[in-house]
């Protein structure tokens, strides 16, 4: 996947002649985290900021800085019995930087876009007990952006971040957010 | 369009065939059961995972141990602080002297000072500050599952009750 990656965006700049570079866009953008079969966090919210240049009609290349804030599990201990009580530990957040590349309608382009966006980073997850731990993540995941004539663009993405850890297993999460972009150089 | 769409499954199918994508992380809990323990009688309680079926679902299935921690009410009944240490041995063991366990066993908790004649709960965030040596005990996760599980005090004189329960959270997936 990593590997897949780095060929297609190494293809495309030597393919790309130099000053093609016509749009690039850049904003920040709100959202969700949510873990898939994870004990140890809850839903949180995801924030950030992107931007990405329009290599060719439909490829771009870009990259993110996202902050995911996980809600605290919880656990009941002693179930049943006199010493009962429900405790919980913290959920953390991941800092996450990567390198996008999008496939499909990214640019500037007046009306709605549709694209596919996958990405290759380093996710860092900080919790109070658990620590620090760094891992590469990956993501994928379809957006939508409606671009008004201002070249200013609203869009929608979800996402499905795999970070591979230790023993073949993996933390997963459901990521989608609303953001705000502006075309630079969009006609 | 529909060559995007073909795109994305054709990603999230290269990341099922390495397998990660098909593994959680899934929390159980397990009861210790050490009670009533002081220096003239020491409690010992036979601590079998195989008896909890969150793991025994899970058992075949256990790709790596992700956090392992005792969370505890501790009762101090004597008239002198305590500071309250389980000591574990992987085998099924019968110790009945402070001395030989601390021979033969691994220290695997142990408790700040719990004054005298008071209780002290030890929650979940705090647990991971007083649980140690988590290796034997993820090593029994990973094994068989069964260890002995002894209560006593660092000080020589000790009238305890220990209710403890041991939070185990486990990377599953085919």
């Amino acid at each position: 996947m990593k590997a897949t990656l780095l060929v297609t965006v190494l293809f495309c700049l030597a393919a790309t002649p130099a000053g093609a570079i016509a749009e690039f866009a850049v904003g920040p953008y709100f959202g969700g985290a949510v873990p898939i079969v994870n004990d140890l966090a809850e839903s949180g919210s995801a924030w950030g900021i992107q931007g990405r240049v329009n290599l060719l009609s439909w490829v771009a290349l870009g990259g993110h800085f996202n902050i995911s804030s996980f809600g605290n599990p919880q656990e009941v201990f002693f179930e049943g019995t006199a010493n009962e009580f429900t405790a919980e530990i913290d959920g953390g957040s991941a800092t996450t930087f990567a390198a996008d590349l999008y496939l499909g309608r990214s640019g500037g382009s007046a009306g709605v876009n549709f694209y596919l966006v996958g990405s290759v980073g380093s996710f860092s997850w900080d919790r109070d007990q658990l620590g620090e731990i760094t891992k590469t993540t990956y993501s994928v995941g379809p957006g939508l952006e409606i671009v008004l004539p201002m070249h200013v663009g609203l869009e929608g993405r979800a996402m499905l971040e795999v970070v591979p850890t230790d023993n073949d297993g993996s933390w997963k999460n459901l990521l989608w957010f609303v953001g705000a972009n502006y075309h630079f150089g969009a006609r | 369009m529909k060559k995007l769409v073909l795109i994305g499954l054709v990603l999230i199918l290269a990341f099922a065939s390495s397998g990660c994508l098909i593994t959680g992380q899934v929390t159980f809990i397990e009861t210790i059961d050490i009670g009533l323990t002081t220096n003239a009688v020491i409690k010992s309680f036979f601590l079998d995972f195989n008896s909890n079926d969150d793991y025994l679902d899970n058992k075949d299935d256990i790709k790596s141990v992700d956090a392992l921690a005792v969370v505890a009410v501790l009762k101090n009944n004597a008239a002198q602080p305590a500071v309250v240490q389980i000591w574990i041995t992987r085998d099924l063991t019968t110790f009945t002297a402070a001395a030989d366990i601390r021979a033969n066993g691994i220290l695997f908790f142990e408790s700040p000072t719990v004054p005298a004649n008071s209780t002290l709960k030890i929650n979940w965030a705090d647990a991971f500050l007083f649980t140690m040596n988590e290796q034997a005990v993820i090593d029994e996760v990973l094994g068989d599952g069964d260890l002995t599980v002894y209560g006593i005090a660092k000080n020589p004189l000790f009238d305890l009750e220990i209710d403890a329960e041991v939070q185990v959270t486990v990377t599953v997936g085919k």
